[in-house]
C-alpha cells in the first residue's frame, strides 16, 4: 500500500505516522521535558522554603547590605532555639509557623468558601504593593500552606499581610456583611459563617495530617502529641467565624523584617 | 476526491486520504513563518544567556545569567530597588524631614502639611477607612442586620471636632501609635432598671447631671462631673448629642446596662487596633496619619480649647463639618 | 489507504450521538453559570445571602462546567467520532465508549454537587475532592486506552493529524491531573496537597497551564485539523506546517507554567523560563492558525453560504489573537500589570469564547448533520446563533481588557508628590460598569447557546420523524 508513497517530511517522521506506538512513546517524553526541568530542582535548590532533612533549607542565605548571613532561625520559628517553644506562646516576629487549631479550622473556611478565588495571598516585589500591602511574600512564608493559597486574582485586595490591621470586631461585622462597613464592596456576605460551629474532630484529622505530610510536613517538635489532643478543646464552641477571623489575624506577621536585607536570593 | 490531486495551486496533496476526502498538500509552510520559528529559538537562547534561567550552575545554585548590557545581573529584588529609588528621588524631599520631625512640628510646616494632606488620603482609606469611614466621615452600622448592640458606629467620626481622647495632634498621634479599647463597665448587676431608663432619658436629652443618680452612680467618675467626658480614658462626652454608639432611648440603656468592651458578652465594642504592634505601618507612616486626621478639621491647636459646636447628631454633625475641611484639603 | 473506499464500516456513532447533545445541553449550562457569577461582581446582592450561591463557590463551578462538563464532552464526542473515522474502523471498545459517557457525566453530577456545597481542594481547575479525582484518573484513562487502541487498529496507513494532539493530549493530561492531584485525605470531603507553598504552586500551574495548553488548545486543534478540511472540502494547506506545529507545540506549550508565577516568591529563573518559551510559542501557534486559514484559500466565497465555516474560521482568528495576547502577558513588565486583574480574565475568555467555544460550535453542527444524517432544521439560526456569539464575546473580551488595563493603572498609578494616587476601593467601584458590560456580553454568548439547543432539538426530531434515530445510517 502506502509504502511506496513519496514521504514529504522525513523518513522517521513518517515511520512515526505509521506507528501507533512509537508516537505515543514519543509524545510521553516529549511533553515531559518542561514539566521536569521547571519543578524537580525546586526541591533541592536553596530560596524554595524545602526544609530537607539538614534543616539549612538547602543552604539558604538571606544577606543584608554588608553580607551579613540571617540565621534561617529568625525567620522559620524552631522551638528547640527559639526563647518561646510552643505554638501558644509564639510571638509575631518570632519567625513562621505552622497554623494553631483554630486558625486551621479557619483556613479550611478559606478554602471552602473560594476566598482564593478573589483575593491573592503573594505580594511581588514591586513598590506600589509595598506601600499598599507591605514587605513582598517571601518563600518561607507559606511553607506550611499545604494547597498553597496565593490566588490568581484580586478582585479584592491581597491579604498576605491582613494580620492585625483590624480588630476582630471589626472582621465580625465586615465578614458578615461587608457592604455596611464598605459600601463599595462587592464581596459576599458570609454572616451565615457565624451559625455554624467548628468540627473539632476534623481538625485533630488535618493536624495529624500537616504532620505526615511527604514534603514539609509540620515537625512533631510543634505539633506535639500534647497539643493535637488539646486541639479539640481549643476549637470548643468556637463558630467558623471565630476561625477565620483567627486565620486572618495570623497573615504575615511571622517574619521581622529588617531594612535593606535581600530576601529572596 | 479531484481536490486532493491537483488543488488550486497546482500544488499535490502527501496522497494519504482519510475518510474519503481528507488530506494535506505539500505546500511549504511560508518563509516568514520558519524563518520566525528560528528567530523564536534563538530568542530563547538569548533570553537564556541575559537572563536567569537555567537551574543548576557550578555554584549549586542556578544561573543567574549575563544581564542586559551595562545593567548587570538581573534579579527581581534588583528591579524594586531602582524602582523605589526613582520614587524616592521625588518624594524623598518630604519624606526624609518627616523622619526627625515630631507631629507638632511637621503640622508647623504648611509645605509638609500640604504634603501629606494629599500623600495621606491612599494611606488612611487603605488602612483606616474601613472603620472611620471615607474622609473620617464613619461608618453607621446598618440596625437591620445587625443585633442591637452593634448598632451606632463602627469607630468615632475623625472629622468633627467631638474626641474622645482629645484633638490635639499628641493624642491622636498616641491613639493611633499605641491603639485604644475605652472601657465602660456594664451597669446591669449595679442599677436597677428604673436607674437606667432614668439615666438612659437624662443622657438622650443631654443633660445627664439633670439627675443626680449620674453622680450618685458613679458616671461622672468617667465622664466627668460635667458629663462632658474626660481625654483621658477617651469617656465620651454625654452633652454633645454626638453619638457614637446609638443614641436612642433604647441605643443608651443598651450602652449603659452592659457597658463598652466591660466583657459583657452583650457589652459595645470599641477596639483601636494598636498600628505599631501590627507592624504595617512605619513610624513616618503613622506620624503622617496623626497629621492628616488632624487636618479633617476637628483638629484642636495644643493651646486654647475650641468652643463647643453644638451639633444636633453624628450623622449630620459628620456631614456638615465633612463639607468644608475635605473640600479645603484638595 | 484506500481501504476506506473498500467495504464502508459501519461507525459506532450511538455514543456520540449523545456526547454530542450532552456537549450542548453543557454549553448553555456552563454560559449561564457563567453570567451569573459576573453578575454576582457587578450586582453583589445577586448571592442572596444563600451559602450554596455564593461568588466563591460559584465560580469553580463555572469553571468546572465549561472546561470540564462542555469542553470535555466536545472534545469525546468529536474524539471518537474522528479517530474511527479517519482510522475507517469501529471503535475499539464500544462498550468501554459508553463507559466514558456515563462516567464523565457521574463526574459533572458530582461536581454540581460538590463545588456548591463548597468541597473544594482549593486549586484553581483541580477544585473537585479527591474521590472525584480518582473518578476522573479512571474514565480518563479508559478514554485514553479506547482512543489509543482505535488508533491502533485503524484501516489507513498513516495516523490523521487530529489523533496526534488528541494522543498528545491524553498523555499530557494524564501526567498532570495524576501529579496534581496527590494528595492527602482528612475525610470523605477534604484533602490538603502533599505539596506546599512554592512547590506546590509550581505543580499547580504546571497543571493550570498545560490543562489549557493541551486540553483547551491541543485537543481543540484535534478538532480543527478534522473539521476545517472536512467542512470546506479542501485539503489542509500544508503537511509540513502540521507537522511543525504538532512537535513544536508539544514540545514546548509544557514549559509555559511558570508564566503565572513572575514576581512571585519562586526563584527568579522559574519565571524567566516560563516568559522566555512563552513568547517563542506565537510562532507555533499562529502556524496552527495558518494552517486552518488557508486551507480555505481559494474557497473563501464559501463563507458567505457556510455558517458552519464561519463558525469554524472565526476561531482560529480568535485562537491567533489568544495565543498573541498570552505571549504579551507573559512579558515581564506587562505581566507585572496584568497579573491579578481582569486582563487575564479577558484573556482568558478570548481563548474560551472565541477559539474553544466557536470551535465547538462549528464541529457540533457539522456532527449534528452527518449523525442524523439530516439538514439543520434551520440555517438561518445557526447564522443568528454565529453572529450572537461573536457580539456577545467581542463585547465580554474588550470590557475586561479595558477594566483589566485599568485596574493595573490604578493599583500602581504615584501622584506628582511620589505617592499613590487610588485607593483599592476606588478601583472596585471603577469597574462596576465593566462588570455590567461583561454580564451583558455573557448573556449574550448564552443567549445564542440557547439558540443552538433549539436549532438542534428541532433538527433531531425532525430526523427521527423521518426514521427512528437508531435506525439512521450511522455513517454518513
Ligand atoms: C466576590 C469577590 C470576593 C470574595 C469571594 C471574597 N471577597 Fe473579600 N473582598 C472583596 C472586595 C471587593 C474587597 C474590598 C472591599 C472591602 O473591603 O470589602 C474585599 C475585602 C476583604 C477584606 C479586607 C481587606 C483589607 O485589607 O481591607 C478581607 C479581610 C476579606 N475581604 C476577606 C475575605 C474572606 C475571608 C473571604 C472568604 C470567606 C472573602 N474575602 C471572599 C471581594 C471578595
Ligand atoms: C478595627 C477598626 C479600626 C481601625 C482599622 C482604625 N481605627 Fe481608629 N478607632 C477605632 C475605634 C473603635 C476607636 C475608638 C476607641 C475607643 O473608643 O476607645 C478609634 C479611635 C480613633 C481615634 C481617636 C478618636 C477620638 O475621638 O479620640 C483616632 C484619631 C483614630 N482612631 C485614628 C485612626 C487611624 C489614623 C487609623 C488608621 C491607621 C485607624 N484609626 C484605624 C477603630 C479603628
Ligand atoms: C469605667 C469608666 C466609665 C463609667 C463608670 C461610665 N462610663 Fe460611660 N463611657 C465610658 C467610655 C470610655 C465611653 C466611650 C466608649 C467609646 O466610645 O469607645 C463611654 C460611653 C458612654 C456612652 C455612649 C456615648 C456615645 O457617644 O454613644 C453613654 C451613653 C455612657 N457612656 C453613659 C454612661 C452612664 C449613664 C454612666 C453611669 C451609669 C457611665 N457611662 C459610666 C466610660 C465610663
Ligand atoms: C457566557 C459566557 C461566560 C461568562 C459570562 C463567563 C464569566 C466568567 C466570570 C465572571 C469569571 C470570573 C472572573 C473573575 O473572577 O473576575 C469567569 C472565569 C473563568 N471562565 Fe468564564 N464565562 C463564560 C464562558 C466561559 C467559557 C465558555 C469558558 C471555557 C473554557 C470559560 C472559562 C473560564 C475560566 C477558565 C475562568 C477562570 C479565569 C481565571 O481564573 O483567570 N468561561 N468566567
Ligand atoms: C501561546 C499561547 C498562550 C500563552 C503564552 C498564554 C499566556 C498566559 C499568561 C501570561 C497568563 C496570565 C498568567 C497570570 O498572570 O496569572 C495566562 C492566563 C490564562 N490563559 Fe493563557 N496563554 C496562551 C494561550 C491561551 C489559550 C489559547 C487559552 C484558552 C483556551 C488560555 C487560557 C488561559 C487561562 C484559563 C488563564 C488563566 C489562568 C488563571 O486562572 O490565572 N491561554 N495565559
Ligand atoms: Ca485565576
Ligand atoms: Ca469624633
Ligand atoms: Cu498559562
Amino acid at each position: 500500500m502506502s509504502d511506496h508513497d513519496k514521504i514529504y517530511s522525513t523518513k522517521f517522521q513518517d515511520k512515526i505516522e505509521r506507528n501507533t506506538l512509537l508516537m505515543f512513546v514519543l509524545t510521553a517524553i516529549a511533553v515531559a521535558f518542561g514539566g521536569i526541568v521547571e519543578i524537580v530542582p525546586l526541591f533541592y535548590l536553596p530560596n524554595t522554603a524545602m526544609a530537607g532533612g539538614d534543616g539549612t533549607y538547602n543552604n539558604t542565605q538571606h544577606k543584608d547590605k554588608q553580607g551579613n548571613v540571617i540565621p534561617m532561625s529568625k525567620i522559620v520559628w524552631n522551638p528547640e532555639t527559639s526563647t518561646h517553644k510552643t505554638l501558644a506562646d509564639w510571638q509575631p516576629g518570632d519567625g513562621v509557623r505552622p497554623y494553631t487549631a483554630l486558625e486551621t479550622a479557619g483556613r479550611y473556611v478559606f478554602i471552602r468558601e473560594g476566598c482564593y478565588a478573589c483575593h491573592s495571598q503573594m505580594i511581588r516585589p514591586f513598590r506600589d504593593e509595598k506601600d499598599r500591602y507591605g514587605h513582598y511574600s517571601i518563600a518561607e512564608e507559606s511553607m506550611y500552606d499545604h494547597t498553597y493559597q496565593w490566588g490568581s486574582k484580586r478582585t479584592g485586595p491581597d491579604l498576605a499581610r491582613l494580620g492585625g490591621k483590624y480588630s476582630d470586631e471589626w472582621h465580625r461585622k465586615h465578614l458578615k456583611y461587608p457592604r455596611d462597613v464598605v459600601p463599595e464592596s462587592v464581596m459576599p456576605n458570609f454572616f451565615f459563617l457565624d451559625n455554624a460551629m467548628v468540627d473539632g474532630d476534623k481538625v485533630v484529622k488535618t493536624l495529624t495530617v500537616m504532620t505526615k505530610m511527604p514534603f514539609n510536613p509540620v515537625p512533631k517538635s510543634i505539633y506535639t502529641a500534647e497539643y493535637i489532643a488539646g486541639a479539640k478543646a481549643e476549637v470548643a464552641n468556637k463558630t467558623e467565624l471565630d476561625a477565620l477571623i483567627a486565620y486572618l489575624q495570623g497573615l504575615g506577621n511571622h517574619v521581622k523584617f529588617e531594612e535593606g536585607v535581600n530576601y529572596r536570593d | 476526491m479531484s481536490d486532493n490531486h491537483n488543488s488550486a495551486g497546482g500544488v499535490p496533496t502527501t496522497g494519504h486520504v482519510w475518510d474519503d476526502d481528507l488530506g494535506d498538500f505539500v505546500n511549504q509552510p511560508p518563509k516568514w513563518w520558519m524563518l520566525g520559528l528560528t528567530a523564536s529559538i534563538l530568542w530563547v537562547v538569548v533570553y537564556w544567556v541575559l537572563y536567569p534561567s537555567i537551574p543548576f550552575s557550578t555554584s549549586g545554585d542556578f544561573t543567574k545569567g549575563i544581564g542586559l548590557p551595562g545593567t548587570g545581573q538581573w534579579t527581581a529584588i534588583k528591579e524594586l530597588e531602582a524602582d523605589t529609588a526613582d520614587l524616592d528621588a521625588v518624594r524623598g524631599q518630604y519624606e526624609d524631614q518627616l523622619k526627625n520631625l515630631s507631629p507638632e512640628a511637621i503640622l508647623a510646616d504648611a509645605k509638609l502639611t500640604g504634603y501629606i494632606e494629599r500623600s495621606g488620603k491612599v494611606l488612611f482609606a487603605d488602612n483606616c477607612a474601613g472603620c472611620h469611614g471615607q474622609n473620617g466621615k464613619g461608618t453607621m452600622q446598618v440596625g437591620v442586620k445587625f443585633k442591637q448592640q452593634e448598632q451606632g458606629y463602627m469607630a468615632p467620626i475623625l472629622l468633627d471636632d467631638d474626641w474622645l481622647y482629645g484633638g490635639e495632634i499628641a493624642n491622636i498621634h498616641e491613639t493611633i501609635v499605641g491603639g485604644r479599647q475605652g472601657m465602660m463597665i456594664a451597669h446591669k448587676d449595679i442599677l436597677s432598671a428604673a436607674e437606667i431608663q432614668t439615666l438612659a432619658e437624662a443622657v438622650v436629652k443631654g443633660q445627664p447631671t439633670s439627675t443626680p443618680l449620674f453622680a450618685e452612680k458613679g458616671c461622672t467618675g468617667c465622664h466627668g462631673a460635667d458629663g462632658k467626658g474626660m481625654a483621658a480614658m477617651g469617656s465620651a462626652n454625654l452633652t454633645d448629642k454626638v453619638w457614637r454608639f446609638d443614641g436612642s432611648l433604647a441605643g443608651v440603656i443598651q450602652t449603659i446596662t452592659y457597658g463598652v468592651n466591660s466583657g459583657d458578652p452583650k457589652a459595645r465594642i470599641a477596639v483601636m487596633p494598636n498600628f505599631t504592634a501590627a507592624g504595617k505601618l512605619s513610624e513616618t507612616e503613622i506620624k503622617k496619619l496623626a497629621v492628616y486626621v488632624y487636618k479633617f478639621g476637628g483638629g484642636k491647636p495644643a493651646v486654647a480649647a475650641v468652643p463647643e459646636v453644638a451639633a444636633t447628631s453624628g450623622v449630620a454633625a459628620g456631614s456638615e463639618v465633612a463639607a468644608a475641611p475635605v473640600a479645603a484639603a484638595h | 489507504m484506500e481501504a476506506t473506499q473498500a467495504t464502508p464500516v459501519k461507525y459506532d456513532m450511538d455514543v456520540v450521538r449523545w456526547f454530542t447533545i450532552a456537549a450542548i445541553v453543557y454549553a448553555v449550562v456552563g454560559t449561564l453559570i457563567g453570567v451569573y457569577v459576573a453578575s454576582e461582581l457587578a450586582w453583589p446582592f445577586l448571592n442572596f445571602d444563600i451559602p450554596e450561591l455564593t461568588f466563591g463557590r460559584l465560580r469553580p463551578l463555572h469553571t468546572n462546567a465549561v472546561i470540564f462538563a462542555f469542553g470535555g464532552c466536545v472534545l469525546m464526542a468529536t474524539g471518537y467520532y474522528i479517530v474511527q473515522r479517519t482510522g475507517a474502523t469501529k471503535l475499539w471498545s464500544n462498550q468501554l465508549a459508553w463507559f466514558t459517557f456515563i462516567g464523565w457525566n457521574l463526574i459533572i453530577v458530582s461536581a454540581v454537587i460538590t463545588l456548591p456545597l463548597g468541597l473544594s481542594q482549593g486549586k484553581e481547575y483541580a477544585e473537585l475532592p479527591w474521590w472525584c479525582d480518582i473518578m476522573i484518573a479512571v474514565v480518563w484513562l479508559a478514554y485514553g486506552l479506547n482512543y489509543i487502541m482505535t488508533v491502533a487498529i485503524r484501516k489507513t496507513s498513516h495516523i490523521y493529524v487530529s489523533a496526534w494532539f488528541t494522543m498528545g493530549m491524553i498523555v499530557m493530561i494524564t501526567y498532570l491531573h495524576v501529579v496534581n492531584s496527590l494528595a492527602i485525605p482528612v475525610d470523605w470531603a477534604t484533602s490538603y496537597s502533599v505539596f506546599s507553598g512554592v512547590q506546590d504552586a509550581m505543580v499547580q500551574w504546571w497543571w493550570g497551564h498545560n490543562a489549557v495548553g493541551f486540553y483547551l488548545t491541543g485537543g481543540f486543534l484535534g478538532i480543527m485539523y478534522y473539521f476545517i478540511p472536512k467542512q470546506s472540502g479542501r485539503p489542509i494547506f500544508s503537511y509540513r506546517l502540521s507537522v511543525l506545529h504538532f512537535w513544536t507545540l508539544t514540545f514546548g506549550y509544557v514549559w509555559l507554567g511558570a508564566h503565572h508565577l513572575q514576581y512571585t516568591a519562586l526563584p527568579d529563573w522559574t519565571g524567566s523560563l516560563g516568559a522566555a518559551v512563552s513568547l517563542a510559542m506565537i510562532i507555533p501557534s499562529w502556524g496552527g492558525a495558518m494552517n486552518g486559514m488557508m486551507t480555505l484559500s481559494g474557497a473563501w466565497d464559501k463563507l458567505r453560504t457556510d455558517y458552519i465555516l464561519r463558525f469554524l474560521v472565526t476561531a482560529m482568528a480568535f485562537y491567533a489573537m489568544s495565543t498573541f495576547d498570552g505571549p504579551v502577558m507573559a512579558i515581564k513588565t506587562v505581566n507585572a500589570l496584568s497579573h491579578y486583574t481582569d486582563w487575564t480574565v479577558g484573556h482568558v475568555h478570548a481563548g474560551a469564547l472565541g477559539w474553544m467555544s466557536m470551535i465547538s460550535f462549528g464541529a457540533l453542527y457539522h456532527m449534528v448533520k452527518k449523525l442524523w444524517n439530516t439538514e439543520m432544521y434551520s440555517e438561518r439560526l445557526v447564522n443568528v446563533h454565529f453572529w450572537v456569539a461573536l457580539i456577545g464575546a467581542v463585547t465580554y473580551v474588550v470590557a475586561m481588557w479595558v477594566s483589566g488595563i485599568m485596574q493595573g493603572l490604578m493599583w500602581r498609578d504615584y501622584d506628582e508628590y511620589g505617592t499613590l494616587t487610588y485607593t483599592f476601593v476606588e478601583s472596585v467601584s471603577a469597574m462596576h460598569p465593566y462588570y455590567v458590560m461583561r454580564a451583558v456580553g455573557g448573556l449574550i454568548f448564552n443567549i445564542g447557546t440557547w439558540i443552538m439547543l433549539f436549532n438542534v432539538v428541532m433538527t433531531i426530531r425532525q430526523a427521527s420523524a423521518v426514521r427512528g434515530v437508531n435506525a439512521v445510517p450511522a455513517q454518513a
